[in-house]
């Protein structure tokens, strides 16, 4: 029987004109900039910043934007936007690093769960549900305090929790996938569960993660401040943008500009990756792709 | 019957539906009741039943996609669950599948090429990418698409064009037995007509034995020597196509013939179909699984489970007024 | 002769895409008198759902549609929201192919089927019930085993698209459209549903329109079909007249490559050669300028690119778009 429901609007290549549509998002352009800035900014900052981010010049504290200084400098005359610049480079690296984490250890789980069913899913589902049972900044902050401060740990502790967040979501996605006649023609063609869930299972669900990773990329680096505001993150002389709202607490009347640099650039960066993020979710979900 | 390609013998295949209760037992559905039937090689049989009768789980077990309850299925004369893994894998080269859904039997994300090559990049002599690609173009050629439907994906064909290009990756192996599961229900009838022709036209050619697998009595009647029809998870009639069609034995399968609609408007008129069907019962009740809805039904066939039973030569039914 | 209920008038359909502009539907005419049956037949891409859909106001936005669909009086392309609402379902009604999505899985079938009637005819909440439990009696969904407390997932396909019937019966409407109403469905089923809605309009005197792509679901449920191809009309007339003479190419061809066919010349059976159409459909950006068929015609002239052919009469009310019709017997 016809697999069409509602009357159709012509077939022809029905993926490109909804590639397009993904592609005209205003949020992928917007967000896409936004997280390009980013990056560069933090890749910039590996060879170049105005000052170096350590040298400080008491007696020039806590000037008001020039053109020497376009942020400014903080309380010890430290030139704020190399500062941030710097900040970005840790941010992102913490953020990234954490994700990786997450999505190399939750994928696979995710993809054994839906492959295996039975005892296998209760198993790992289980310890999702006991890993959301925590609330992962707490946790963080727990773990961070426990095994002693610094960017590693910091990663760790965030890593850890984006594991159940890609196990629910490669295992939901996949779920339906295992009853699709592909797979099943797959099996006939000898393939065995795990060339499967590599070959078949995983490039239908990426669309999918790719945009929980942009998401989650940007709870890191939010994750990442957190951590830092309460000196748990990168530890000093390493500038990190929660670090410098931290020390922007004490001058908050006398310069709010301190905090506000820094809060921006978090700000920033969490819209733009979420509007990344959201715009990849235009282009890539297939969901999204029946007729309009 | 070591000459049969395929032998099913006995075949049940029950499947456990969420209990009731959280200390009873939870109930069995049956959807497979005691199958039996062997194909010879280089016939067409088919297997026509409506929704629920068990004819695509009868496919999957004979694929090896599930393993029966009980009974037993010969391919090539060895017993397919008797068969070690990797015997198993070694053997499905020689049994193919083409699927109902043009459109989602072919990965989305990969090229024609690789979904067409996928049963012979399991087997030794698909190892090389050469003799893959070769093979791939073949068998596309062999469908009648160009061999540069290769490099496409599957979204720039139409379901047509993606039938052919399942029955390319069915052909790929030179399979012995080629497992037809409603190939072209959801086709239009013009590009049915020339799917069907073109699997005629391989079976010919390649000499394969198929195993048609279809709801559309008019579709199964143009392409199969041999029929047998299902109900609930029995075979209730079996024999030549063209008997079984212009003289059914049992009431469902009359009922099946009288309900298909005519392209001759002399044909106005109501027909006497059977009563709406009751809820699916989970437990097998005793007796004949078609007597609630068979205008013929008597006390007898409540109680008694008519066998399938040779009526005239070749052609049975299962029904104690046949 | 009083003028036709609804009338379909040079009814043309373009919608813009990214690849162009798609015609879906070319200069079609219907003409559809009070209680009358008629059938469309087509095969994916013709444009006969479309067609419905223009008569229901429902097309897609960026659809471009030329001409008039004139129902009683009224021309519905021009008719406002508004006045469509008050159309829908109340006159003119419609039941679709999927009756699982046709039916909202978390609504009870009772409130489904009063929902029209509390909507169009302003009845209060018991008499919409009772009126309700009245037309679940009328589709064969009886009391006690058809509660109106049920929901759809607890039915079957048949079940459900027969509370769909009863959804698209509740305000009495003029016209009814049904669009592949029993392809989902098993064949005794679908035998039971056609008897149904031939039941349920020969009774109230609605008027049918039956989209099909099975030419024998036409041929038993209607008086007068059309064929449509590539987003035009190529054969109309009464249905006994169209099967007996099979005039245009593309009905002939039609019904040589359907199974049916083999069925109804009393072969034996068994493996046969199907008379397949060779070619495909013709992309909707990119149509044919003479005769949309031609490419496929095994009786193609130049003539026949030159230009579309205006319909040739062929018997009393019974016209083919060709022109070069097929006059010879056809095969019994």
């Amino acid at each position: 029987m016809p697999p069409e429901s509602l009357p159709e609007v012509p077939q022809v290549r029905q993926v490109q004109v909804w590639r397009r549509a993904g592609w005209r998002s205003r949020s992928l352009w917007i967000g896409g900039a936004v997280t390009l800035v980013l990056a560069l900014t933090a890749l910039v900052s590996l060879v170049w910043t105005p000052y170096p981010f350590t040298a400080i010049d008491i007696a020039g504290k806590l000037a008001l934007p020039t053109w020497a200084h376009p942020f400014g400098t903080d309380h010890f005359g430290r030139d704020v936007l190399s500062m941030i610049m710097v900040g970005a480079r840790n941010s992102i690296v913490v953020a990234c690093v954490a994700v990786g984490i997450g999505a190399g250890l939750g994928v696979p789980l995710g993809l054994l769960a839906a492959a295996r069913r039975g005892w296998v899913d209760e198993v790992v589902m289980r310890f999702n549900d006991f890993a959301f049972a925590f609330p992962a900044l707490l946790s963080a902050v727990m773990i961070t305090a426990i095994a002693g401060p610094g960017a590693v740990n910091a990663i760790i502790a965030i890593g850890i929790f984006n594991v159940p967040v890609f196990a629910r979501l490669t295992r939901g996605a996949s779920l339906s996938l295992w009853k699709r006649e592909f797979v099943l023609a797959a099996r006939v063609a000898a393939k065995g569960d795990l060339a499967i869930a590599i070959e078949h299972i995983l490039p239908n669900v990426a669309g999918v993660l790719i945009v929980q990773a942009t998401i989650q990329f940007a709870l890191g680096i939010l994750a990442e401040a957190g951590l830092s505001y309460l000196g748990l993150g990168a530890q000093p002389p390493q500038p990190s943008w929660g670090k410098m709202l931290n020390d922007a607490q004490t001058y908050i009347y006398l310069a709010p500009r301190l905090a506000i640099f820094p809060g921006l650039a978090i700000t920033l960066a969490v819209l733009g990756l979420n509007l990344l993020g959201d715009g990849l979710r235009d282009v890539l979900d297939p969901r999204l792709r029946r007729r309009r | 019957m070591t000459d049969a390609l395929l032998e099913v013998r006995d075949l049940v295949r029950d499947y456990a539906l969420p209990r009731r209760h959280l200390f009873a037992p939870p109930p069995r559905l049956r959807a497979l009741d005691g199958v039996s039937f062997h194909i010879a090689a280089g016939r067409s049989f088919g297997i026509v039943g409506e929704s629920g009768c068990g004819k695509s789980t009868l496919a999957r077990t004979i694929l090896a996609l599930e393993r029966p309850t009980a009974g037993r299925v010969h391919v090539r004369g060895r017993d397919l669950f008797a068969l070690s893994a990797h015997e198993l894998r070694a053997q499905r080269r020689h049994v193919q599948m083409i699927f109902q859904d043009p459109y989602g039997s072919l990965d989305p994300r990969q090229r024609v090429g690789r979904i067409v090559a996928e049963p012979l990049s399991m087997t030794a002599e698909g190892r090389d990418r050469a003799t893959r690609r070769a093979h791939v173009a073949e068998a596309l050629q062999a469908v009648g698409l160009a061999a540069e439907a290769a490099n496409k994906y599957p979204h720039e064909f139409s379901g047509g064009q993606r039938q052919r290009i399942a029955i390319a990756r069915a052909l790929i192996t030179r399979p012995e037995l080629i497992v037809a599961d409603e190939p072209v229900s959801a086709l239009d009838v013009s590009v049915q007509a020339q799917v069907l022709n073109l699997m005629s036209d391989l079976q010919a050619r390649l000499g394969l034995t198929y195993l048609f697998i279809s709801h559309d009595l008019s579709v199964v009647r143009c392409v199969t020597d041999e029929v047998a029809v299902m109900y609930r998870g029995r075979i209730v009639e079996q024999g030549p196509t063209s008997r079984v069609f212009t003289t059914p034995l049992h009431p469902y399968t009359q009922a099946l013939v009288a309900a298909i609609p005519k392209p001759d408007p002399r044909r106005r008129q109501d027909r006497s179909t059977a009563s709406a069907p009751p809820a699916p019962i989970a437990e097998a009740d005793g007796g004949c699984p078609f007597a609630p809805r068979c205008p013929r039904a008597e006390a007898r066939c409540r109680i008694e489970a008519p066998q399938l039973r040779t009526i005239e030569s070749g052609h049975s039914a299962a029904c104690h007024f046949a | 002769m009083p003028a036709p209920l609804l009338h379909i008038d040079r009814l043309s359909l373009n919608i813009p895409t990214d690849e162009g502009v798609a015609e879906i539907l070319s200069d079609v005419s219907i003409a559809l008198n009070r209680g009358e049956s008629i059938g469309v037949v087509g095969e994916s891409g013709c444009g006969k759902s479309m067609t419905a859909l223009a008569v229901m106001g429902l097309l897609p936005e960026a659809a471009q549609a030329t001409g008039a669909i004139r129902f009683d009086g009224d021309d519905l392309l021009q008719a406002g929201e508004a006045a469509l609402c008050a159309l829908r379902g109340r006159r003119i009604a419609m039941i679709f192919q999927e009756p699982m999505t046709a039916l909202n899985p978390v609504m009870c079938i009772g409130a489904q089927v009063a929902e029209g009637l509390r909507l169009h005819l302003h009845l209060g909440r018991a008499e919409a019930e009772d009126q309700a439990r009245r037309l679940l009696d009328r589709v064969g969904l009886p009391a006690p085993r058809f509660s109106p407390r049920l929901y759809p997932p607890q039915l079957s396909g048949g079940q459900r698209q027969r509370v769909v019937i009863a959804m698209a019966l509740a305000c009495g409407p003029d016209i009814l459209i049904a669009d592949e109403p029993t392809t989902a469905l098993d064949v005794t089923i679908q035998a039971q549903i056609l008897d149904l809605i031939a039941a349920v309009t020969a009774e109230t005197g609605m008027a049918l329109i039956m989209i099909s792509h099975d030419l024998g679901i036409v041929a038993e449920t209607t008086e007068r079909m059309l064929v449509m191809y590539a987003g035009r009309i190529v054969e109309q007339g009464p249905t006994a007249e169209v099967f007996a003479r099979l005039a245009h190419p593309y009905t002939r061809g039609l019904f040589a490559a359907s199974p049916h066919a083999v069925a109804a010349s009393g072969d034996q059976g068994g493996r046969v050669r199907l008379a397949a159409i060779p070619g495909q459909v013709p992309d909707p950006h990119r149509r044919p300028r003479g005769c949309v068929f031609a490419d496929r015609c095994a009786r193609a002239t130049e003539a026949c690119r030159a230009g579309v052919p205006a319909p040739v009469a062929i018997g009393t009310n019974h016209t083919a778009a060709c022109i070069h019709p097929v006059l010879d017997e056809v095969p019994v």
